[in-house]
């Protein structure tokens, strides 16, 4: 089949109708449900410090801004931003970056099918706006007691979004007037950020111990000035300890 | 330089696609708790290396405010409240000279 009979197709004009159906229905995203305020404040306070910690970040780096802020617009995701941000300061090496990416975002691919169990009743439509929107918050309150419905998890998925690219380029407005004596503070905020994306996912003995090995190990490369790329080794001795233990029986 | 925009547009579509493609072909598997323990093990070694690697060197000035960061992330687990405190911490450590 060639390109244009694809988009000749009734398959494409079917889902691009329903794309636009359900994403472009201003009335229904002007409405809101009892519980929206509360989700809305969650997004706003996890959303909006990270993302000008990240835009902050990134221009202190020397990241120019236009990369910055377009990671925000097409990647989406923190925790891939950040590695983008810490493999910049040691030196980007891209096939560590692509194949970090790839590894960061594994979790992705169940949040879907989980939301389409969720929502038997869920739409093509519904899912070609939502699921590039989706990430590990939105996708927690989606699935949290009550269930939202399928518009309220689409608005706050546009919610978020702009809430990270706006708190992104607002860290970047931030950095320009920065005096110099903050830099060396800064540069410690990427660290820190490395640790609050890490801590929260370590919740027993087999997680800890993932990260303790993955800890030790980079520590002995970084001591003996090893190449950027050997972080992938640390990074698969993390896993490997943590799935060991896990066959061995570890407790989460 | 170009090919940071090759990567920043890689890193874009990949992105898009871990998002959609799994969704569109595989609509009905649930129970991957092997897979989803899998994911975190990923996500903690890769942040816990690049938290390593990142520390500009391992002095009381670049350690001891992440104490209170490894405090506020566990408590609060809030990213941006972690880099706040991690901050304010290494700023007071600078200012008094500890």
């Amino acid at each position: 089949m060639g390109i244009s009979h694809f988009f000749d197709s009734q398959f494409f004009k079917s889902n691009l109708s329903a794309f636009f159906k359900s994403s472009v229905n201003l009335p229904e995203l002007l409405k809101f449900d009892s519980g929206a305020f509360g989700r809305i404040v969650a997004i706003l306070t996890t959303y909006t410090p990270s993302g000008i910690a990240y835009g902050t970040l990134a221009i202190a780096l020397h990241i120019p801004w236009y990369y910055t802020i377009s990671l925000s617009l097409v990647v989406y995701s923190g925790a891939v931003q950040s590695t983008f941000v810490g493999l910049w300061a040691i030196g980007l090496d891209p096939i560590t970056m692509v194949f970090t990416a790839l590894l960061l975002n594994l979790r992705h691919t169940f949040y879907g099918p989980h939301l389409e169990e969720k929502f038997p009743q869920m739409s093509s439509g519904d899912m070609y706006s939502i699921a590039p929107f989706l990430t590990d918050e939105i996708y927690a309150l989606a699935v949290s007691d009550p269930p939202m419905k399928i518009p309220e998890v689409r608005k706050l998925s546009y919610f978020a979004y702009s809430c990270w690219v706006l708190s992104s380029a607002l860290g970047v407005a931030l950095t320009g007037g920065l005096p110099a004596f903050l830099y060396p503070i800064l540069y410690l905020a990427l660290p820190a950020l490395f640790l609050a994306l890490m801590v929260p996912r370590v919740k027993g003995g087999s997680t800890a111990l993932s990260a303790a090995v993955s800890i030790a190990v980079t520590i002995v490369i970084k001591v003996n000035g090893l190449p950027e790329y050997s972080i992938l080794v640390s990074i698969g001795a993390g896993i490997l300890a943590g799935l060991v233990m896990l066959k061995l029986g570890g407790r989460e | 330089m170009n090919y940071i925009i090759i990567l920043v547009a890689a890193l874009g579509v990949l992105s898009l696609l871990q998002r959609l493609l799994p969704w569109i072909i595989y609509k009905s598997h649930k129970g991957e708790t092997f897979l989803t323990n899998l994911f975190d093990y990923v996500a903690i070694s890769a942040f816990g290396a690049l938290m390593i690697e990142n520390i500009q060197s391992f002095s009381p000035e670049s350690l001891v405010p992440l104490i209170p960061a490894v405090i506020v992330a566990y408590w609060t687990r809030n990213a941006g409240a972690t880099v706040l405190v991690a901050m304010l911490a290494s700023l007071v450590l600078r200012m008094f000279g500890l």
